[in-house]
């Protein structure tokens, strides 16, 4: 057998699946509606791709044309690439750094975030620099950043740690694809928030939180997410992270932020880690319909 | 019939039967003559299972020396129209593909933007290159394989549709092929058979091992499968080879999910079940493979 995505409450997730980190809220508050184990910190292991974009984006600010700015991702970035789906194409392939953040966001690929790593030394930038004041910035001091991805890529870019709250807040600092207000006070702008969901829209087959949400064929509710670890042998070292964003009845959205430990008894395949997360995916969507 | 298929064979009638929609199967051991399943002639919507024939059928004019690998063609604006699959729809206009790059985004992503490109080398060597593909699939014994498109726009399917203008084909056809795919990966004879080289038949093994939504092999240990998926509507399919763990071909397979319901009574899409099926599949083979 193979496990089953259930149709739970998220009170009985928390108890169905015990070693689950995570937090559910709703709104522009930063409160949550529930949350099991948020406070735990833990790899980044699937959202390191979320602070990259965010730091690339606040770049794209400053640097008029850095967005458009054309990357070449070469063999040497595919061979380091343990993720994606490039890394099994040929030859150099050009692409402008939104799209390379893109297929980050969409499907993990590490040879993207290789490129886009060189591209920012050979330009003199320090990403880890460049990203610890944008999170400072949105108070979202949990998070920690130890690292860049070296010759090897997960997908990820940015190493470290978080939890589930905090992640949360990050969702909740990034606000909403539709929301009108301007949360450059926050630290961002409208326009890098619509860059940065205007990639979270695009992920290509998601397997956590998103994986059970309702719709058939092409057709899926409304929803923004990232591509995660949950088919790579990575995340069964590291665990395996995952956000949510939804639209509710009442306008808002709601957010999750999840984080399975590789660690969690019985869940081994990476059927098993969609199943759980999905479950939990399942059970905000139905959140939104209260 | 061996022991172990018969056992194969019960095994997965049963875990169909459990379904809430109805499954046409079949799983050929390669090179052994042997086949079982259910419903397999059963017409059903081919949606990107498809592809593997594509595939073969453009790898065919590389055999032949008209097509080669590395011939480049460029994405346009205009292609990404009534695109539903794969990651290229998202990205700017104007990126070059090689011949080799757009087989491979086809079969790994199920890119109909790729699906395009390679139709359109088809065609560059072919007056009618839907039709080249169809020659190709009568030729391999694919009698109940037609395809209708280049690219089903399933955007614009509603979950009743009809099969009349879509590509349709039968889980029989399918292993078929397949089966002449794993054995023309070990033997240059078989390889001919397809028209292909076994170097290109192991290409199209290979693409078909970086499938990004694997579904067959998901959950398997100790054996791969190079697998291609087909969304539909109300239809999922997955087709797949079998392999050892040193590579060697096992089993060709093909499942097709039909009248899917868009919800289960407990609430969960049914799609989900179709998916942990196909996972159970994948593992009773394994079980099987271990018998042999």
């Amino acid at each position: 057998m193979v496990a089953e995505v259930k149709s739970l409450s998220r009170k009985k997730c928390a108890t169905a699946y015990p070693e689950l980190r995570f937090a559910v809220g709703a709104g522009a508050s930063a409160g949550t509606l529930a949350q099991s184990h948020a406070d735990q910190p833990h790899e980044l292991a699937g959202i390191g791709k979320l602070i990259l974009g965010l730091t690339f984006a606040h770049l794209g600010e400053g640097e008029e044309g850095l967005m458009e700015h054309q990357v070449t991702v070469t063999s040497e970035h595919r061979q380091g690439a343990r993720t994606g789906t490039l890394r099994q194409m040929s030859g150099d392939l050009e692409l402008s750094v939104n799209d390379a953040l893109n297929l980050v966001f969409s499907t993990g690929d590490g040879a993207c975030v290789l490129a886009l790593l060189e591209l920012a030394t050979s330009a003199g930038v320090d990403l880890l620099a460049e990203a610890q004041p944008v999170l400072a910035t949105l108070g979202l001091d949990a998070i920690t950043l130890t690292g860049l991805e070296q010759e090897q890529s997960w997908g990820e870019g940015l190493l470290g740690q978080t939890t589930a709250s905090s992640t949360l807040q990050l969702l909740h600092a990034l606000g909403t694809p539709d929301s009108a207000e301007d949360l450059v006070d926050l630290g961002v702008s409208s326009a890098i928030r619509t860059r940065i969901h205007g990639w979270m829209s695009k992920v290509f087959e998601p397997a956590g939180l998103a994986s059970a949400l309702p719709g058939f064929g092409p057709q899926r509710v409304p929803h923004q997410t990232l591509s995660g670890l949950e088919l790579t042998a990575y995340g069964a070292e590291h665990g395996f992270s995952s956000v949510l964003t939804l639209p509710n009845q009442a306008g808002e959205w709601v957010h999750v932020a999840a984080h399975l430990p590789p660690s969690s008894a019985g869940v081994r395949s990476p059927r098993e880690i969609s199943a759980v997360l999905g479950t939990l995916g399942l059970a905000a969507y139905r959140l939104t319909g209260d | 019939m061996e022991r172990s298929l018969q056992q194969l064979d019960t095994e997965v009638t049963r875990r169909a039967a459990d379904q809430p929609f109805a499954l046409s199967w079949e799983i050929r051991p390669v090179g052994t003559g042997e086949v079982i399943g259910c419903d397999s002639t059963r017409a059903v919507a081919s949606f990107s299972t498809r592809k593997v024939s594509v595939l073969l059928a453009c790898l065919a004019l590389v055999e032949a020396g008209e097509l080669r690998l590395e011939d480049h063609s460029v994405i346009t604006e205009e292609m990404k129209d009534g695109v539903q699959a794969g990651i290229m729809r998202n990205l700017s206009a104007g990126i070059s593909l090689s011949l080799r790059d757009s087989l491979v985004q086809m079969m790994s992503t199920s890119d109909n933007i790729c699906t395009q490109l390679v139709f359109a080398a088809i065609g560059s060597v072919r007056p009618d290159p839907l039709q080249w593909v169809n020659d190709y699939c009568a030729w391999m014994g694919l009698h109940a394989t037609l395809h209708r498109e280049i690219f089903p726009r399933t955007g614009e399917l509603t979950w009743s549709h009809s099969l009349d203008t879509l590509t349709t084909t039968t889980a029989r056809d399918q292993s078929r092929l397949l089966e002449k795919l794993g054995r023309g990966c070990v033997d240059e004879a078989a390889a001919a058979d397809l028209m292909l080289s076994r170097g290109l038949c192991e290409f199209a093994r290979d693409a078909m091992l970086g499938l990004f939504t694997p579904a067959l092999g998901v959950s398997c240990t100790e054996i791969r499968f190079a697998e291609k998926n087909g969304r539909g509507l109300r239809s999922l399919s997955q087709v797949g080879l079998a392999l050892s763990s040193s590579g060697e071909p096992l089993a060709a397979v093909a499942a097709y999910a039909e009248n899917i319901p868009i919800e289960l009574p407990s609430g969960v899409p049914g799609r989900v079940a179709a998916f942990d099926l196909f996972a159970e599949l994948g593992l009773a083979v394994q079980e099987w493979s271990r018998g042999r």
